[in-house]
């Protein structure tokens, strides 16, 4: 039995492991690299070999060094972005569950509203007019991604709140917050984990995405880069220079895919 | 009938919702739209004319108001640097997203459809287990990795096929752009084919006929797929609605002249009343793609009924 537990779990464990990997060579870029990630060489782009392992890009940047780095603002900002739309998709799901029949359709019909929006869409015009900056990436994920968490709570907690073991807290006397956070949110906590890894990958495709649209703000010498950044940059010099794209798509690629299977294998176990 | 006309009613407001917040949106706009459109060497009376000229003086609700009553009669304004009417342009675009999107969907459904029965009928089993590996990689692909991978690829490596653009009906120009946008959505609809089937293969009557011995080919593609058609359908027309999103990353790698690249052009230049009526009308086909999703499966269970 303890065997067959053990088992089941090793795809999760692997995929944590590479996560952390990720993140542990994006603190130690430098060191790994062995180059400044914002370090300019005039010599122009130079394909791989043995002094910059993945070559350098058009301002002669060692590319290793700037994709490792590059985790930085991904994994920030999606773990970022994700939390703040769960945490708001929660408390609206929530109100909407608990709340009585005149605020319900209203709020209702704000989720149904934001659903119809599509996201990409949604952000896009949200970058345009918050202005630049890594807040207005992380405002607009949330914008465009809090909905369907909003409307799953939502109908999660209708389910839960018939439980008896909900209505006999009521009868107890238990208030709306006591209800709340005693025995409604302990039974919701365990379906918001597998939301929460699979919107990680999806704010960091979307970060990725705004990023490569151009819309997370230019990119100016001393910035971190980030990977939607860099494939933009290096698509300039696709056919004659493809390393520079290849290391951060592959990579970023390689973290989406490891927080969807966390994400999928929970579902799995949830359901 | 009168749930339709209700729902009608209902998806009405939701579009005027969107359209709140797309206002929303574009009133907060840091920076005055008037200065940026007149350029250096305006003066302060240019200035006050383009103000008035965009109603830019006039408080939010009544711009709102202004907004809304002209949609009604299919007004979106006009961009600010053609000075074309922003439905005209869209609709002057809409011809190509749609050959995109149908490609895509032709492509995605297929495939996926294929490929998930695939999955279904090895289920536990290697190949059951690489289909739903490499579905999970295509799921877990950005939209521009993909067209850069197709690119480098197809027109690189093998010469095959162009980087960009778009010639005519050229049918070489829009398979690595259907391809890519399709790319996502063949592994949500493998997923769905696999599970369903796998469900319908377990069923009571599925049973009853291989017990009268037909031969497993028909089992499937006679009795079992009629049965998996209503969600597979479902997932195939939410995902054109996706495919909105994914366009405009799609179109602007390989140049291609869509809503999506319509967009990001708008975007860049600030063309506030273009992004406005982009993102609206994309809501709008997402909602009466739902719309219809609902009449669809309406009528097939009142069918089976």
């Amino acid at each position: 039995m303890t065997d067959k537990l053990k088992f089941k779990y090793t795809s999760v464990y692997i995929n944590i492991l590479i996560i952390l990997i990720i993140i542990l060579s994006s603190v130690f870029a430098e060191e790994i690299s062995g180059y400044s990630p914002f370090e300019i060489n005039f010599s122009g782009m130079s394909a791989p070999d043995s002094s910059h392992l993945c070559g350098t890009d058009f301002l002669g940047r060692d590319i290793l060094g700037r994709t490792l780095i590059g985790g930085r603002i991904s994994v920030i900002i999606g773990v970022l972005a994700r939390l703040g739309s769960i945490l708001f998709g929660l408390l609206i799901g929530l109100l909407i569950g608990l709340s009585g029949s005149r605020i319900k359709p209203l709020l209702n019909s704000v989720v149904e509203i934001f659903l119809a929006i599509p996201s990409l869409l949604l952000a896009m015009g949200l970058a345009v007019s918050l202005g630049e900056g890594y807040l207005t990436i992380v405002v607009s994920i949330i914008a465009g991604t809090w909905a369907p968490v909003a409307k799953f709570v939502s109908v999660q907690t209708n389910t839960v709140k018939k439980y008896d073991y909900v209505k006999s807290a009521r009868v107890i006397g238990a208030g709306n917050l006591r209800v709340v956070s005693l025995y409604i949110l302990p039974a919701l906590l365990p379906l918001l984990l597998p939301l929460m890894t699979t919107g990680i990958a999806t704010s960091i495709m979307l970060e990725s995405t705004l990023s490569f649209l151009g819309l997370a703000g230019t990119a100016s010498i001393n910035t971190l880069p980030s990977w939607g950044q860099m494939i933009q940059e290096g698509s300039k010099f696709i056919f004659d220079a493809p390393w520079i794209i290849l290391p951060p798509s592959i990579i970023l690629t390689i973290l989406i895919l490891c927080f969807n299977s966390i994400g999928d294998k929970l579902v799995q176990d949830t359901i | 009938m009168i749930r339709i006309a209700r729902r009608i009613v209902y998806l009405f407001l939701i579009i005027m919702g969107a359209v709140f917040i797309v206002h929303l949106l574009v009133y907060i706009i840091p920076g005055d739209p008037a200065i940026m459109l007149a350029g250096e060497y305006a003066d302060g009376g240019d200035i006050a004319r383009i103000r008035e000229e965009l109603s830019l003086n006039d408080s939010f609700w009544i711009r709102y108001f202004a907004y809304v009553s002209r949609l009604i009669s299919l007004d979106m304004g006009n961009s600010v640097y053609s000075g074309l009417p922003v439905l005209d342009i869209i609709l002057d675009r809409l011809p190509n997203t749609l050959l995109l999107a149908c490609m895509a969907m032709v492509i995605a459904g297929f495939l996926g459809i294929i490929a998930g029965i695939f999955a279904a009928l090895h289920k536990g089993k290697l190949m059951d287990s690489i289909i739903l590996s490499i579905s999970s990689v295509f799921v877990s692909t950005p939209i521009f990795v993909t067209c850069f991978l197709l690119t480098l690829v197809f027109s690189y490596y093998f010469n095959l096929l162009p980087p960009s653009g778009m010639s005519g009906m050229n049918p070489a120009h829009f398979i690595l752009p259907s391809c890519a946008l399709a790319s996502r959505s063949i592994a949500l609809i493998v997923r769905i084919t696999r599970n369903e089937l796998i469900k319908v293969m377990n069923s009571d009557y599925i049973r009853t006929v291989q017990a009268m011995g037909f031969p497993q080919y028909r089992i499937v593609f006679v009795f079992a797929l009629k049965n998996i058609i209503v969600p597979v359908l479902t997932i195939i027309l939410l995902d054109f609605g996706a495919y909105l999103g994914g366009a405009v990353v799609t179109e602007s790698v390989f140049s291609w002249p869509g809503i999506g690249k319509l967009l990001i052009v708008a975007v860049g230049k600030r063309d506030i009343p273009v992004i406005q009526g982009v993102i609206l009308f994309g809501t709008f086909i997402f909602i009466a793609l739902g719309f219809l999703i609902e009449l669809f499966q309406g009528l097939i269970i009142k069918q089976n009924d």
